[in-house]
C-alpha cells in the first residue's frame, strides 16, 4: 500500500504536467467558444481573454497538484527521520509538526495562484477584501497591456472610480486595476507598495483625502499586510512616538502563520459571510441615521497629532520608493462629502494640500491631479459621508481618462 | 487571567518549565504561587477572600476532625457553612436579594430601603466556595481524612486549571494528588495535549464565533433579526455555551494532566441525551453530582415518597439554577430543569410502569460499567485509580438510582459509594437497537434538544446586563419562536457547521479522552486540523469565557 502510494505520488505530476502540455490549451480554447460570454461576464473586466484565463488557471491547477505531491512527500520523509528514534507514543509529534509545517508551506505556494484564491470568491460585491486584492493583482499580470496602473487608496477610490469602465476607454495599452485594500491611510500605500514586488506596475494612483492622513495612523491593511520586513521602517517612520497596535502583531503572526492570515477569507467561505460580518452590521447599525449628526461625531477623530506625522512620513517614503522601482504616482486631491467637510477643522486641508505640493516639487514621478482637475462634488453627489453614488463616479471616471491617456502617451521612467 | 491569552500561554509555559525541574514538594509551592498570580492577576485585592475562605475551612476541618463531641462537631461545621454561604451571599447575592425584597415591600405599598452596596463579583467564587465547602462536609461526614499540611490544601483549593471556573473537583480525589509525589504518564501527557488543543477550539472557534451571533441575535437591535429564524439564535447560543464551558473543562483537564494531575470529566454528550436525567448525567457532571451529594440526598432524595423526591429535585434544581447567577431568570432556569426531571419520573412512575413498550430502558439505558473502569476501582487508592473512580461515580449514578441504591443499602445487592453505577451512556445507540429503535432515538434527542434550547433562553435572560427586562425578553425571543421566517437566514451555515462539529465532539467524546490510543495518522490528521482551525477559524480578541461570572 504505501510503495502503490510512493509511485503514486511520484507519477502523478508527471501525468498532470503532461495533460496540462498536451490538453490545456484545446480545452481552453473550447470552453472559451462555448462559454466565453458567461466566463467574460463573470470577470467583470478582470481580463479580456478568455482562453488565456482558462489556460493559466490549468497551469495553477496543475502546479497546486505537484506542490501537494512534493509537501506531503516532505512530511512523510521529515517525520519518518524524526519520528524513527521515538516511541510509537509519541510518533504523532513529528508527523504533526511536519505536516503542519507542510500545509504552512502549501498555503504559501498557493497564495500565488489565482485558482486558489477562487475558492473564496463569494460574489461582486461580497468577497473579501484579501480575496479580491489577491485575485485582481494576479490577474493584472496576465493581461498583456504594456502600461499597468493600479487603483489604490480607501474605499473612495472604488466609489470614485469605475475601473471596468476605464479600461474599456483605454484600450489596449494602459490596463488598470483596483487595489483599494489596503488604502485607508497613508501607511497602506507603503504596504502596498512592498506587496507589488515582483509584478508590473507602472503606476499607483492615489485618490487621497483627509480620511488618509488624520484619521488615525493605521487602518485594516496592518494585520494583512504587515511583515517583519517592514518592522524597521515602520520604528523609524514613528520617530520618537512610540506605538505598537495589536493588529501589528497579527500581521506578524499572519506572515509566519499563512492559515491565521488567510481567516477572514476561509471564515466566510465557510461559515458564511453573515456569520461573520456581524461585528460590522452591529457597526453599521449603530450609526446615527442623520447625516449632519453623524458627521460631527465622525469628525471629532480627524486631528494632526503625532499619528497624522506618521502618515505623512509613511506617504513620502511611499513616493520614494516608488520613484526607486521606476512607478509613477498620481495623486488625486479628493475629497468627502461636503457635510463632513465643513465639519472638519479647515487647516487639515490645507495642510494635505501644502504637504502634496511638497511632493511634486520634491519627486519627478509624482504627478498631483488638484481638485479643479475634477468636476465638483456636491452633498446630493454622496450616498453616505465619503462615497460618491454612480453618476459622480462615471463623471470622475471620464474626466480622469484623458489624464491617463495622456500619461500613457509620455515617456515613463524607464528601469 | 484568561486561558486563551497570550499572557496565560507565556505564563504556563513559565510554570511548566519550573514545574519539570522542581522536586515535589517545591512543585506545590511553584503551583500555588502560581495559582495565586493566575487569580490575582484579575484583581488582586480578592486574594484576601481566597487564602480567608481555604483558610477558615483548613482550620474547621481539623477541629472538626479533632473533635469528639456529635454537637461541637455540628457547630463546627454550621460555621464553615455560615462563612462560604456568607460570603457568597455578600457577594454574589446581596443584590439580588435587596432587590427582590423591595419589589416584594413595593407590591404591598411598604418601600424599603437598603445600604447600598455595589460589590464586585469575585471571579469563580461559586466554584472555589463549593470546593472547599465540599472539603469540611466530607471530613464531617467522616469520608476524609483532613489535610494536616495547609499548603496541600490550599493548592487543592487554588490549583490554577480549575480554580475559576471548575470543575468542581472532591477533595477525595484532588487533595490526595495533592499529597502525593506525581508521576508524569506519558499516555496522559499525550491526552492532555489533545484535550488542550480540543479545549481551545471549542472556545475560541466554536463559542467565540456563535458567541457573536447570539450578541447580535438577542440583541434584537438590528432588522436583519427580523429576518432570521430565532430559533438558529437559541441553537447558536445552546453551541456556543457548551464550547464555552465543555472547552475551559478539557483546557483545565489537559493543563493537569500535564503535570500528573486528574480533574474529573465535566462534560460527555448532553446535546445527544433522551431525557433530562441524562442530560444532568452529561452536563456540567461535577457540579450535578455535587448537587445531587451535598443537598438532594440530605434533603432525603426519593426515600420518603413521590411528592417530596418532587420537591427535592426541585428545590435542588432551583438552589443549582441560584448557583449560576443572581437573578430571577436563573431561578426559572433551575426550576424549568427542575420540572423536567419531576416530570421525567412521574413518567417513570405511572406511564411508563403501564406501557411496557415505554420501558425505563427507553429513557435511561443503563449500561454495564466498563472494565477498564471497575479494574481501576478494584486496584486501590492510586491517583488514577480515584480519578476514575470519581469519573466513574460523576458519570455513572444519577440522582434517583443513588437515591435508590441508599434506600437499599440494608440488601446484599446494595452498591457502595466508591463503587461506580452502571453508566448511562445515552448518546450510544441500544445494543442490538433495531432501525425503528434508532429512528425513535434520533426522534427522542431532537425533541430534548429543543427542549433544553428553551431552557437556555432562560439562562441567557439571567445573563443580560442589569436593567434589562428579563422578562420582555423571554417573552420577545418566545414571540419570535413561533414566527417562522420566508426564508432560511444565512447564519444558518455557521450554526450548521459549528454545530456539527460541537456535536462530533460529544458523539466521539469517548475516544477524545484516549488521544493515546488513537492511530497514529488519525493523531496527525486530528492535531494538525485542529490547529489550523484554531488559527484560522478562531475569535482572537481574548474574550471571557461564560462560566467565569458564577
Amino acid at each position: 500500500m504505501k510503495r502503490l502510494l510512493l509511485i503514486g505520488s511520484l507519477v502523478a505530476p508527471v501525468v498532470v504536467w503532461s495533460s496540462y502540455w498536451a490538453l490545456a490549451k484545446r480545452i481552453s480554447a473550447f470552453a472559451s467558444q462555448r462559454w466565453g460570454e458567461r466566463i467574460l461576464r463573470a470577470g467583470d473586466g478582470k481580463f479580456s481573454d478568455v482562453a488565456v484565463f482558462l489556460q493559466h488557471r490549468f497551469y495553477e491547477a496543475a502546479w497546486l497538484i505537484t506542490v501537494t505531491v512534493i509537501v506531503s512527500l516532505g512530511v512523510i520523509v521529515l517525520g519518518t527521520l524524526i519520528a524513527r528514534r521515538l516511541p510509537v507514543l509519541w510518533k504523532w509529534v513529528p508527523f504533526s509538526v511536519a505536516g503542519f509545517l507542510g500545509v504552512n508551506l502549501w498555503l504559501k505556494c498557493a497564495f500565488g495562484t489565482c485558482l486558489f484564491w477562487c475558492l473564496f470568491w463569494t460574489g461582486k460585491g461580497s468577497t473579501n477584501n484579501l480575496t479580491q486584492f489577491h485575485i485582481k493583482l494576479l490577474l493584472m499580470n496576465e493581461s498583456p497591456a504594456p502600461l499597468k496602473v493600479v487603483l489604490a487608496g480607501s474605499s473612495q477610490v472604488l466609489a470614485q472610480i469605475d475601473a471596468r469602465e476605464l479600461n474599456e476607454h483605454l484600450g489596449p495599452k494602459i490596463f488598470t486595476t483596483q487595489l483599494y485594500f489596503p488604502g485607508n491611510r497613508a501607511y497602506d500605500f507603503l504596504l502596498l507598495n512592498r506587496k507589488l514586488e515582483g509584478h508590473q506596475v507602472d503606476a499607483i494612483l492615489c485618490y487621497l483625502s483627509e480620511l488618509n492622513f488624520f484619521e488615525g495612523a493605521v487602518g485594516e491593511g496592518l494585520p494583512f499586510f504587515l511583515t517583519p520586513r517592514d518592522l524597521p521602517e515602520f520604528h523609524r517612520l514613528l520617530g520618537q512616538w512610540s506605538w505598537s497596535p495589536r493588529s501589528m502583531g497579527y500581521g506578524l503572526l499572519g506572515d509566519v502563520l499563512p492559515p491565521f492570515w488567510i481567516r477572514e477569507p476561509l471564515a466566510e467561505r465557510l461559515l458564511g459571510i453573515e456569520a461573520t460580518k456581524i461585528r460590522q452590521k452591529q457597526r453599521d447599525a449603530a450609526l446615527d441615521s442623520n447625516l449632519s449628526q453623524r458627521a460631527a461625531e465622525f469628525a471629532a477623530v480627524f486631528g494632526v497629532n503625532a499619528q497624522s506625522d506618521f502618515s505623512f512620513h509613511a506617504f513620502d517614503a511611499f513616493v520614494e520608493k516608488c520613484r526607486a522601482r521606476h512607478r509613477t504616482v498620481i495623486a488625486c486631491c479628493g475629497q468627502v462629502n461636503p457635510v463632513l467637510a465643513r465639519r472638519l477643522d479647515p487647516t487639515l486641508r490645507n495642510q494635505m494640500r501644502a504637504f502634496l505640493r511638497k511632493l511634486a516639487t520634491r519627486y519627478d514621478n509624482f504627478i498631483l491631479l488638484e481638485e479643479d482637475n475634477f468636476p465638483p462634488q456636491g452633498e446630493s453627489d454622496y450616498e453616505d459621508l465619503t462615497h460618491v453614488g454612480p453618476v459622480a463616479r462615471a463623471r470622475f471616471t471620464e474626466t480622469l481618462e484623458p489624464i491617463l491617456r495622456t500619461w500613457g502617451s509620455r515617456d515613463h521612467l524607464s528601469p | 487571567m484568561v486561558f486563551n491569552s497570550l499572557t496565560f500561554l507565556a505564563f504556563l509555559s513559565v510554570v511548566l518549565a519550573l514545574y519539570y525541574c522542581l522536586k515535589h514538594r517545591f512543585q506545590n509551592w511553584m503551583l500555588l504561587v502560581a495559582s495565586y498570580i493566575f487569580y490575582g492577576w484579575w484583581d488582586p485585592r480578592f486574594l484576601g477572600l481566597l487564602l480567608f475562605t481555604t483558610l477558615f475551612d483548613y482550620f474547621c476541618a481539623l477541629w472538626i476532625d479533632e473533635e469528639p463531641d456529635p454537637k461541637r462537631r455540628k457547630f463546627l461545621l454550621a460555621s464553615s457553612m455560615t462563612v462560604n454561604l456568607g460570603v457568597l451571599c455578600i457577594f454574589k447575592y446581596f443584590g439580588f436579594f435587596e432587590q427582590s425584597l423591595q419589589a416584594a415591600f413595593a407590591h404591598l405599598g411598604v418601600t424599603l430601603s437598603f445600604p447600598i452596596l455595589h460589590v464586585v463579583l469575585p471571579v469563580g467564587i461559586s466554584f472555589y466556595t463549593f470546593l472547599s465547602m465540599s472539603y469540611t462536609i466530607d471530613v464531617y461526614r467522616g469520608e476524609l481524612k483532613p489535610a494536616r499540611n495547609p499548603l496541600d490544601f490550599m493548592l487543592y483549593v487554588a490549583f490554577f486549571p480549575h480554580l475559576v471556573a471548575g470543575p468542581i473537583v472532591r477533595a477525595s480525589l484532588l487533595l490526595p494528588q495533592c499529597q502525593r509525589p506525581r508521576k508524569i504518564v506519558p499516555e496522559e501527557v499525550a491526552n492532555g495535549i489533545w484535550l488542550i488543543l480540543m479545549g481551545y477550539l471549542k472556545k475560541v472557534v466554536i463559542a467565540d464565533r456563535l458567541g457573536q451571533i447570539t450578541t447580535w441575535g438577542f440583541s434584537g437591535s438590528l432588522p436583519a433579526l427580523a429576518d432570521a429564524n430565532f430559533w438558529l439564535v437559541i441553537y447558536a447560543f445552546a453551541f456556543q455555551i457548551y464550547g464555552d464551558f465543555a472547552g475551559y473543562s478539557d483546557i483545565a483537564r489537559g493543563l493537569s494532566k500535564l503535570m500528573g494531575f486528574e480533574l474529573v470529566e465535566n462534560f460527555r454528550a448532553p446535546y445527544l441525551v433522551t431525557n433530562p436525567a441524562a442530560f444532568w448525567r452529561h452536563w456540567h457532571i461535577s457540579l450535578s453530582t455535587w448537587l445531587r451529594d451535598y443537598l438532594y440526598i440530605p434533603l432525603g432524595g426519593n426515600r420518603y415518597g413521590r411528592m417530596k423526591t418532587y420537591r427535592n429535585l426541585m428545590l435542588t434544581m432551583l438552589l443549582g439554577g441560584l448557583w449560576h447567577g443572581a437573578g430571577v431568570a436563573y431561578v426559572l432556569w433551575g426550576l424549568y430543569h427542575g420540572g423536567l426531571l419531576a416530570c421525567q419520573r412521574l413518567w417513570n412512575d405511572f406511564v411508563s410502569s403501564r406501557f411496557q413498550s415505554f420501558s425505563r430502558a427507553e429513557i435511561t439505558h443503563p449500561l454495564p460499567v466498563s472494565t477498564s473502569q471497575a479494574h481501576a476501582v478494584m486496584q486501590g487508592p492510586s491517583v488514577n485509580t480515584l480519578a476514575t473512580a470519581s469519573v466513574s461515580l460523576a458519570q455513572g449514578s444519577s440522582w434517583t438510582s443513588y437515591a435508590e441504591s441508599q434506600r437499599e443499602s440494608a440488601s446484599p445487592e446494595s452498591v457502595p459509594l466508591s463503587t461506580p453505577q452502571p453508566i448511562s451512556t445515552p448518546s450510544r445507540p441500544p445494543s442490538g437497537g433495531d432501525l425503528m429503535g434508532l429512528v425513535k432515538r434520533f426522534v427522542l434527542i431532537v425533541v430534548f434538544f429543543h427542549i433544553t434550547c428553551l431552557g437556555w433562553l432562560l439562562f441567557r435572560a439571567g445573563s443580560l446586563a442589569p436593567g434589562v427586562d428579563q422578562f420582555h425578553f423571554v417573552l420577545r425571543s418566545l414571540e419570535s419562536l413561533v414566527a417562522w421566517p420566508a426564508r432560511i437566514n444565512p447564519i444558518a451555515q455557521a450554526i450548521l457547521v459549528l454545530g456539527c462539529v460541537s456535536l462530533f465532539f460529544q458523539w466521539k467524546f469517548d475516544e477524545m479522552n484516549h488521544f493515546s490510543r488513537w492511530r497514529t495518522g488519525s493523531q496527525v490528521v486530528a492535531v494538525i486540523l485542529a490547529l489550523a482551525a484554531i488559527l484560522s477559524l478562531g475569535v482572537f480578541e481574548g474574550s471571557q469565557f461564560i462560566y467565569f461570572q458564577f
